[in-house]
């Protein structure tokens, strides 16, 4: 069970680290080990507890329900608004709470070949980590924003410093879903006089009714949105995973879709349900969008970077999908994708960049056959590939099975439009695949890739290896996700109208 | 003999105390007696340390809950006015101590320069306390007039000269405006006692809503927003640093304890007629301060644009008449005090290297001075208000403030306002962080500046996790009687 001290370590660990990289020299190799070693550190103890608190809590799906006993410590009282240090676990966010932390420690073996700003660099990235791991374990709103917007500056650093001029646009979309969330609280807060910001008080009291509620919906909505890069929210992330440093686009993924989704569910549908009933219709036009123009994007790109960028915006449509169907099977199979893609995505933004980086190359036709001579490198995008499309023993097919089965019993016609999308988008990555990986190489080529080797191969072996892990364990751990969504469902559905009563004379 | 008004006086007796011994230390350092040694910098810190021990010997005596009617109800020891003696004595305290480096611009004239920054933070105690339209005005001029002063004392400077001339003809015009507005409110009201004029229902008066608009340009412009932010940047960095960094801030912490006494509590009755002007000027600065501050080429003027910007949001609590919003206020000006004596000492260190706070000076000075440029990119931080600092919670409690009174539109104005601060932070830590560029290293700040400086950080985070504490103090010094309606 996560004990007070347990919570907060997992979040703050990575911060002391980040002051603790930031004093050391670099000016020998050594010194840059030194580095780049407390950094890895830093992931580790996080991802230790964060095992301990996994193995306690997930034998026990009822616990999943409800906030597990966490840190609650009063931070502002008697003003505006209450502010609590409060930390705590449940189905919701427990898993990606631990998927955060397992990845990190990978995300630092990706980085171990940086050549510059040894201590800046790891510095933002532990500092990053600090943001999701706080925003993922906060049980308080507020405490929810500040964490949101706390990577919004590290994240368009380290993009720009990489030479990308990506970094601006990282910037001023993240800080515009910062000030969107920031303003659907403050509304909140003048509508209500409610002054305590704690997931459990705002979610059993509906605190925002008529239209202010679908204004704070609009706006929550965009902020989650745009974090989670759904069209036609993001470019951002396209523009940054295919022009920044490989252990940068890596890092911008996971800071992307978990965090959005998970603000969806737990912020959005669980305070103000009635708003988001009223937003299904666009809201499902919106999930497919998103779905058949990521996909199509991929199919149309020659730069494997981007077909990359966009099958993962094409993933957000099924995701958000999960989200509108309101069911408990549906949401966590949402949150089951978001897992999972913390896991696939960086390891497809890895293989595909080493690949180019090695190559030096960007366009699909100048690498045909590039990864014939590097088996591990191919191995690890097809593992990414099948984690991204639900194929089952991975972890991305607990979630996407979950997901589809609920949706359909909502959304019948569009959930079928979905496993169409998924369909194309499986072709166009298929693309990809054929393309670079499985063809022999051409011989007017030459390419000679080197295959992975060192920290990238273990990097992408931890990743991988967790898809393989969760995919095989999924009994295991999905009926504590399926219990941490049944408070947010039930509340969804007391504010659905009652099914219309069959006419008279119809057959029972 | 009755002598309870030495007790009454005790923290700026203390302050006109030590002002007067800088100014005979002046005498000795100006004949070189000192050598390089500045005593009468020790001299003022320990008059500022007394005086601060004093308040707070205050805030738990009979005079803070009850204060009593002081000089026949001109003169208030309440909490609120404690508040701001606190506030204001650190403030000087960290500007003494920040500006060491910066000393070197006003010698020989070290003690005349400490002395009239005593004098003008007693100006700051005294304004704080007025609960009467003459002691407010009095205490006004007070506090800027003598600062206006020390930045006159670069005499061989002759651009410093010919801006501290203006800086005084600017500053003796606001003042005229302030007790134009005073003078009209006391003639309609028949009384320039604060508390009487809070009593009575005035009646609708056009002329109320131009005495409003003196009151508020007279006082807003001592806090630089608009139109007066550029100028006071352009001011800071003409000028001797340390006199135009205390001609920031003390003259800020005067005019908003006098907008506060005046504005909500003394005519808090009838916001229709200040808070439509007090909310254009709020805007106005919330959409130039940082559209300037974006295109500025120079570090610490952004930094100063940035702060003006963060001054406005000051207006926004000033519109909602309620208690948690004036809390709001005063943690705001406590945040802000830290960085602007911060950008005192790291713009003295840089002026003492003879390095310049461009753009090109300071690309890739992470790889030269790793900790003068991580206390830089903390200082634009702050300024621009990043989460977790104090800034991004002051904002978010300024637009709640907005809100409450109405004021929707300028709640926007202050979100996106907020993100171009964000736009500029992020320039800056680019350029702070730039691998490309190389060159030699910066000496950090004299050991005094440093000790300032590091104070500053630390009190950057520290405002933060100490928010509960802060602004439960606060909310305790916005307590009536001269609040609200």
């Amino acid at each position: 069970m996560p004990t007070d001290i347990s919570l907060t370590l997992i979040v703050f660990v990575p911060a002391v680290g980040a002051l603790l990289v930031l004093g050391l020299p670099v000016d020998t190799d050594l010194q840059r080990f030194r580095v780049r070693t407390t950094a890895l550190f830093a992931t580790l103890i996080p991802l230790l507890i964060a095992i301990f608190d996994v193995l306690g809590e997930v034998g026990s799906p009822s616990q999943g329900a409800l906030a597990q006993p966490a840190l609650n410590a009063p931070w502002l009282r008697h003003f505006f608004l209450q502010l609590d240090y409060h930390l705590g676990t449940d189905g919701l966010n427990l898993m990606l709470l631990f998927a955060v932390t397992a990845v990190f420690p990978a995300l630092i073996l990706a980085s171990w070949r940086q050549r510059e700003r040894y201590r800046t660099y790891f510095a933002m990235v532990l500092l990053v980590e600090v943001s999701l791991t706080g925003a993922f374990a906060t049980q308080d709103l507020l405490l929810f924003l500040v964490f949101f917007a706390l990577p919004v500056v590290p994240l368009s650093v380290l993009v720009a410093a990489g030479g990308s001029g990506a970094g601006r646009r990282v910037l001023i979309s993240q800080s515009l879903s910062s000030a969107a969330l920031l303003a659907a609280i403050l509304l909140m807060l003048l509508r209500t006089g409610n002054v305590t910001f704690d997931f459990l008080t705002l979610g059993t009291n509906n605190p925002v009714k008529g239209a202010p509620a679908l204004i704070v919906a609009v706006l929550l909505l965009f902020a989650f949105a745009s974090r989670m890069a759904i069209f036609p929210l993001h470019r951002w992330l396209v523009e940054g995973v295919s022009s920044a440093p490989t252990p940068v686009g890596m890092l911008l993924t996971i800071a992307s879709l978990p965090v959005g989704a998970y603000g969806l569910v737990r912020v959005l549908l669980n305070m103000d349900p009635l708003a988001s009933l009223q937003l299904v219709r666009p809201l499902l036009a919106l999930a497919l969008v998103a779905l058949f123009w990521g996909a199509l994007a991929a199919r149309g790109s020659r730069d494997p970077r981007r077909i990359v960028g966009f099958a993962l915006v094409a993933i957000t449509g099924p995701v958000l999908l999960g989200v509108i169907s309101f069911s408990e099977t549906s949401i966590s199979g949402a949150l089951g994708l978001a897992f999972a893609y913390v896991f696939f995505a960086p390891l497809l933004v890895l293989t595909v960049g080493a690949l180019c980086d090695r190559a030096g190359r960007r366009q699909l036709t100048d690498l045909a056959g590039a990864a014939a001579g590097a088996p591990r490198l191919r191995l690890l995008f097809a593992l990414g590939v099948a984690g991204l499309l639900g194929v089952p023993l991975l972890a991305g097919f607990p979630g996407l099975f979950q997901l589809l089965l609920g949706s359909f019993v909502a959304h019948r016609y569009v959930t079928s439009l979905t496993c169409l999308g998924l369909l194309l988008l499986t072709a166009s990555l298929w693309r990809l695949l054929g393309a670079i990986f499985w063809t022999g190489p051409k011989a007017e080529l030459q390419l000679a890739i080197a295959d992975s080797h060192g920290s990238e191969f273990y990097a992408g072996w931890i990743m991988a290896g967790m898809l393989i892990v969760f995919g095989f364990s999924a009994g295991y751990f999905v009926p504590y996700t399926v219990h941490g969504t049944d408070l947010v469902a039930a509340r969804v559905s007391s504010y659905a109208p009652p099914p219309a009563p069959a006419p008279k004379g119809t057959h029972k | 003999m009755n002598l309870a008004f030495l007790q009454d006086f005790g923290p700026i007796g203390i302050l006109v105390l030590g002002a007067a011994a800088c100014s005979w230390l002046d005498l000795g350092q100006a004949r070189g007696d000192w050598g390089r040694r500045a005593p009468s910098r020790w001299v003022a810190l320990a008059a500022l340390l007394l005086a601060f021990l004093a308040s707070i010997g205050f805030w738990h005596s009979s005079f803070g809950p009850n204060p009593p009617d002081v000089e026949h109800g001109s003169f208030l020891i309440d909490r609120f006015a404690l508040f701001f003696y606190a506030v204001g004595l650190a403030a000087a305290g960290a500007v003494v101590l920040c500006g060491a480096d910066a000393e070197v611009e006003v010698a020989p004239h070290t003690g005349v320069y400490h002395a009239l920054l005593l004098m003008a933070t007693a100006g700051v105690l005294f304004t704080a306390s007025a609960a009467d339209l003459i002691s407010l005005a009095v205490g006004l001029a007070l506090t800027s007039l003598p600062l206006a002063i020390a930045q006159g004392l670069s005499k061989t400077n002759l651009t410093a000269l010919r801006t501290a001339t203006r800086s005084l003809t600017l500053g003796g015009a606001l003042l005229l405006a302030f007790i134009g507005g005073e003078a009209i409110v006391a003639g309609l009201s028949g009384t320039t006692s604060l508390s009487s004029i809070a009593r009575q229902s005035l009646p609708v008066d056009p002329l109320m809503g131009l005495a409003a608009l003196l009151l508020v340009v007279g006082a807003l412009g001592q806090l630089g927003v608009f139109p007066f932010g550029g100028w006071r940047a352009l001011e800071l960095e003409r000028t001797p640093l340390a006199a135009g960094t205390a001609r920031t801030v003390l003259p800020a912490l005067a005019a908003m304890a006098a907008l506060l006494r005046l504005l909500p509590g003394a005519l808090g009755a009838m916001p229709q007629d200040w808070t439509v002007t007090v909310s254009v000027v709020a805007a106005l600065t919330l959409v130039v301060a940082p559209i300037l501050a974006l295109r500025e080429r120079r570090l610490l003027r952004a930094v100063q644009l940035l702060v003006v910007a963060q001054v406005a949001l000051c207006l926004l609590d000033l519109l909602d008449v309620s208690k948690p919003a004036t809390a709001s206020l005063l943690y705001l000006l406590l945040s802000l005090v830290p960085i602007a004596a911060a950008t005192l000492g790291l713009w003295g260190a840089l002026r003492g290297a003879g390095e310049e706070d461009t753009k090109v000076a300071l690309r890739g000075l992470w790889a030269r001075t790793p900790w003068l440029a991580g206390m830089l990119a903390l200082l634009v931080a702050a300024a621009a208000g990043l989460p977790p600092l104090a800034g991004f919670f002051v904002r978010i409690f300024s637009v709640e403030a907005a809100l409450r009174a109405g004021f929707g539109w300028l709640a926007l104005v202050a979100l996106v306002s907020g993100v171009v601060g964000v736009l500029v932070a992020y320039r800056w830590v680019m350029v702070i962080f730039d691998a490309r560029v190389d060159g030699p290293e910066i000496v950090l700040p004299g050991r005094v500046a440093l000790v300032g400086v590091v104070l500053c950080g630390v009190s950057f985070l520290g405002f933060v996790v100490a928010m509960g504490p802060l602004l439960g103090i606060a909310t305790r010094a916005a307590l009536p009687p001269l609040f609200g309606p």
